[in-house]
This record gives structure tokens, sequence and C-alpha cells, in this order.
């Protein structure tokens, strides 16, 4: 009975813990999202915060909620990923979506530079790139699979070779069309938060990623038994290989919605799991959450600080800034992990 | 628990082949072997792990192939010879996941009653990867005592092989309370003077094949081991009465 004294209350107060940062980070979402609404820099480069006027409020409004679907996305893709492959190192476009979507909107570009459409600029690329973000997950899918079910080591390796495949694709067809196309298209591929969205893009992608983020809450008890090993899981009464395949589907779909919205952002999916264990343990109930807050943290914090930056080129594609801040910083998380394992 | 005639190949080799064999209720059963005699294979086999290649394994007269993952994780646990050492919580949260998911008065009893037995209540709230192979293997068997609900199996794969001595006394003891319960209890060891004196059925197994089952007085002869293990043993008188199977040359 001194055991039921000593370690339960113990274990429940353990449990309280975790979840004080994660009231934290949604106070520091919550703050950068405000911040990224009342940053306006002035056409003669000056930096100051108020409230937008009524004219430019939507857009902005509409950058904000993109960067919450997209950071957030990519988080919990990236989270999901980091446990399910059993890689510390995999990040949403290791399934080959990026390069999948890529390779959908270049073939479309090349398609509509052929058909002679002039005004390509304002084409949406959100559904071809959809297209080739699902074809790449399907195949990778499809080809991953071990005795009927997703394997991680064959998904993993499966998912480089497509996204290789994808790449030489849009490098062929970058050779084929005209410089401006490529031009465009190498913009996509730096990423960006739209301040002009659909009202039915944002509900759709909206919805795929807070679907992914309550099915991973509910399956979260079964994320930690499977970090045991496939069979200590099955021997505990988790059925791994549907589980593993209904998040995967759940981790490349969110992945491809954020791509389609936002092209491919690096660096945010890989990071965001890391920092999220970081502050709350490897408990996937608080760790989920946490790289979902993490995520957005990063991303609408990277489109905040960019509108501070100029260069004199414009304001930076959010993408550059993601990785050249979120790559120190995980240099950073890493040696402390490190250095916390006694290396 | 019968296992009915089951083969196991693997890359075209029988790794298991035509296993007969019956554990009983109540009875601690000692699979005995040589090194990559398919001791492991057979233990993962009755847990529902391994689906082999021909037979059948049956519990309560229902084959556990069949069963439903969550049902026979309630009635088969297993220990295994290896695990991960370094899953990143602590010993609470591992013993705990025996419990998958149950959260009522009566399992964190159980909960709490598992990390007493085994002596870990020192150890509770420490990380799983800072401890000793022996204080890991004693959180794995108690997550395995509050997974199975007696009456159930459990199948323990060399458990005592990183235990000291007290240690292992204490996890045997643990055991044989669990079979008088009512539990089958199925391990393998390497240790034939525990397999004849503190276990009631030994299996021995040569080359994927079962030589012998029954009571270990009758399955562990001095012929019989001798052709198994290619070595000589011999038995010794211990003060309780109890005989003891040692290597003669040692």
């Amino acid at each position: 009975m001194s055991m039921l004294a000593a370690s339960i209350p113990a274990s429940a107060r353990a449990a309280r813990r975790r979840w004080w940062p994660l009231v934290i980070l949604a106070v520091l979402a919550a703050a950068v999202c405000i911040l990224r609404y009342a940053i306006d820099r002035a056409p003669g480069g000056s930096v100051s915060l108020a409230w937008p006027e009524p004219a430019w409020a939507g857009f902005r409004r509409t950058a904000i909620f993109t960067g919450v679907i997209v950071g957030g996305g990519l988080g919990l893709a990236g989270a999901l990923l980091q446990t399910l492959l059993r890689n510390p190192l995999a990040s949403p476009y290791l399934l080959g979506v990026s390069s999948g979507a890529g390779l959908g909107v270049m073939a479309a570009m090349a398609i509509a530079a052929s058909a002679g459409m002039a005004s390509a600029g304002s084409v949406d690329w959100s559904i071809p790139a959809m297209l080739g973000a699902v074809a790449a997950l399907a195949i990778v899918l499809s080809l991953g699979r071990r005795n009927g079910w997703p394997d991680p080591v064959t998904v993993l390796l499966t998912g480089v070779v497509v996204a290789t495949i994808a790449a030489g694709g849009m490098m062929l067809l970058q050779h084929l069309v005209p410089m401006d196309v490529r031009g465009r298209f190498l913009t996509w591929m730096m990423g960006t938060l739209p301040e002009i969205a659909s009202t039915w893009q944002l509900i759709l992608a909206g919805t795929v990623v807070a679907g992914g983020i309550v099915v991973a809450m509910l399956l979260c008890r079964w994320l930690d038994t499977s970090m045991l090993g496939d069979d200590e899981a099955i021997a505990l009464g988790v059925p791994i290989g549907p589980m593993r395949l209904v998040l995967l589907v759940v981790a490349g779909m969110v992945t491809a919605v954020t791509v389609s919205l936002a092209g491919p952002i690096g660096f945010v999916g890989l990071i965001a799991p890391h920092a999220a264990r970081r502050v709350v343990g490897h408990h996937h109930a608080s760790s989920v959450p946490a790289a979902v807050l993490c995520g957005v943290i990063l991303i609408v914090g990277a489109d905040a600080a960019r509108q501070a930056i100029d260069l004199g080129t414009g304001r930076l594609p959010i993408g550059v800034l993601t990785i050249l801040a979120g790559g120190p910083l995980f240099l950073w998380l890493l040696r402390r992990e490190v250095r916390g394992l006694g290396h | 628990m019968d296992i009915d005639r089951i083969t196991i190949r693997m890359g075209g080799r029988a790794v298991l082949e035509d296993i007969s064999a019956q554990a009983k209720p109540g009875c601690i059963t000692a699979v005995l072997g040589p090194n990559a005699t398919g001791k492991t294979t057979l233990l993962r086999t009755i847990a529902g792990l391994l689906r082999p290649s021909s037979g059948h394994v049956h519990l309560d007269g229902e084959d556990v192939h069949a069963m439903r993952i969550r049902d026979r994780a309630r009635r088969i646990g297993i220990v295994p010879q290896r695990f991960r050492p370094d899953v990143p919580f602590t010993v609470t949260d591992i013993v705990a996941m025996g419990l998958n998911g149950a959260t009522g008065g009566r399992h964190q009893q159980a909960l709490a009653e598992a990390i007493e037995t085994c002596e870990l209540g020192d150890l509770a709230n420490r990380a799983f990867p800072g401890l000793s192979v022996g204080q890991q293997q004693r959180v794995v068997i108690a997550r395995t005592l509050v997974q199975i609900e007696s009456p159930g199996v459990l199948v323990l794969d060399e458990p005592l092989a990183p235990l000291d001595l007290r240690h292992a006394g204490a996890i045997l003891e643990i055991l044989r309370k669990r079979a008088a319960a009512g539990d089958t209890i199925i391990m393998s060891l390497h240790d034939l003077g525990l397999a004849s004196s503190g276990c009631d059925d030994a299996w021995l197994l040569r080359e994927g094949r079962l030589e012998a089952a029954g009571p270990p007085g009758e399955v562990l002869t001095e012929e019989r081991l001798q052709w198994v293990y290619g070595a000589a043993f011999e038995r010794l008188q211990r003060r309780d009465g109890r005989e003891w199977i040692v290597p003669a040359d040692c």
C-alpha cells in the first residue's frame, strides 16, 4: 500500500506538471498571432505596432489563419512521423509529399505555359499541389509495406526514393519551361503564407488539421506504447499495423494540405516536435499538442519577423527565415539533448 | 494451453517442427534447450506474436492467433528476452502500460502492488533508461504482472538471466504465487537445476524439435541431457531433499 501512496500521486503530479507548459505555449502562440496582426512596416522602412486599418485587417487575418493551420499541421505531422518512423530526424516531407506537390505544381505551370496562359501568375496552384502530394503519399504507403502494413524503414526509404524521382521530374519540367515560369516555381518552392485565400480552402485545410489532431490525441496512449517496439506493443494490445497506417495517412494528408496552402516550408515539422519534447516530455498526450503549438509559434512568429526585415528586395520568403533561424535553433536543442544524456 | 503440431519455417528452414505440448494452469513449465534451438520462437508463437506455418495454439479452446489483439493482451503476457532500454518514460509509466488504459481503483491497486512486489518502490519515478539491465527486467516483469487478468498465461523468455540471486529468487516466488492463483507460467531457462527443482513441467527442445515433455524428473534424464546438450550432467542432492542438475565437468 505504501507504493500506492508514493508512486501514483507522484505520477499524477508529473502529469499536472506536463500541462502547465502547454498553457504557456498556448499563450505564446496567441501572442505571436497578435504580433503578426499588429506589426506593420511603412513604405519608408520604419516598423510599428498598431491595429491595422479595416482595409488591411482581412489580409492579416488570412495570413494568421493560414499560419496557424500550416504551423500546427507541420508540428503535428512531424511529431507523428518521428514516433511512427522511430527517427528523430523525420520531417513531414520525408513521405515524399512536398516533392510530389512540387511536381504537381511544376506540371500545372508547364501545362499553363504551353497553353499560353499569360496570367498564370494568378492561378491557384493549391489543387495541383494537393493532387501531387496525395499521389506521392499513396505511392509511398502502398510500396512501403511489409506483411500488409506500413514498415518504418521501408516507408522511410520509399519516401526518399519517391521524393528523389519527383525532384528529377521537377528538374526536367524546369528545363522545358520558359525562364519566367521557372522563377515563379522557385518562388513557390520557398513557401509563402498567402494573405488571400478562399474561405472554403481555409475551412477544408483547418478541418483536416483539426481532425488529425483529434485522431492523434485519441491514439496518443498507443503511440506511447509503440515506443517499446512492435512486439511489446502488440503483446500489450496495440494493433500496431493499423495504427501506423491510420496515423501515416493522417500525417501525409495534413502535410499535403499545408503544402497546397503555403508551399513547402522547411524545418518547422522537424524542429517543432523536438522543442515540444524539451518542454513537456515524451508523453504524446502532451507532446502532440505542444508540437502543434510550437509549429504555430515558429510559422506565425517567422511571418511576423519577416514583416520587419527588409533587405531591399521585398519581404523575405518565409521558408528562408524558418530554415536560417530553425537550423541553429535545432543544433542548440540537439546539443542540450546530448548533454542531457550525459554524452 | 494446448500447442497442437506447430511448425515454423523461416527462409525455407524449419525453426520449429511439429511441436505438440500442453501447459497446465497452476503450473510452471520450463522450456529448455541449447542456444538457437527455437525456445524464443516457440514462446513468441505461444504469445501470439508469431503465426505458425502450420498447427495451432489454443487457450481454453480458442486459437490465440485468431483472438482480438486487445482480448489476447488481457490473457497472455510476454516478458521478452530483449527490450528497448532507452524508452524515455518513468518506471511507473512503463508498468502502467500493462493496464492498457484501464484507470479504475482496482487497476491502480494492481499497479501499486506490482511495483511493490517487484521491489521497484524506490525507483518508481526514475527514468527507465537510467536503470541497470536487472532493474529494467524487473520493470518489464511488473508490467506483465499488471497486464494479465488471472487466470491467464505468463510467458517469460529467460526472465532470470539478468537478475542477481536474491531478485531471481524473489521473482520466482512471485511466479509461484501467480501459478498458485491459477495462472499458467511458461518460461525459458538455461539453469537445469532451477528447472528440476522449481518447475512443475519441462519441455526439452533440440534443433527445433520437442525431445520430451513432462515432469522434470522424467524429462531431464542424464542420457537425454547428454544427447540434447552434448555434455555430461550429474544430479546433486540438496539439503532440502530436492535434486539439482549441474554440468559434470564444472
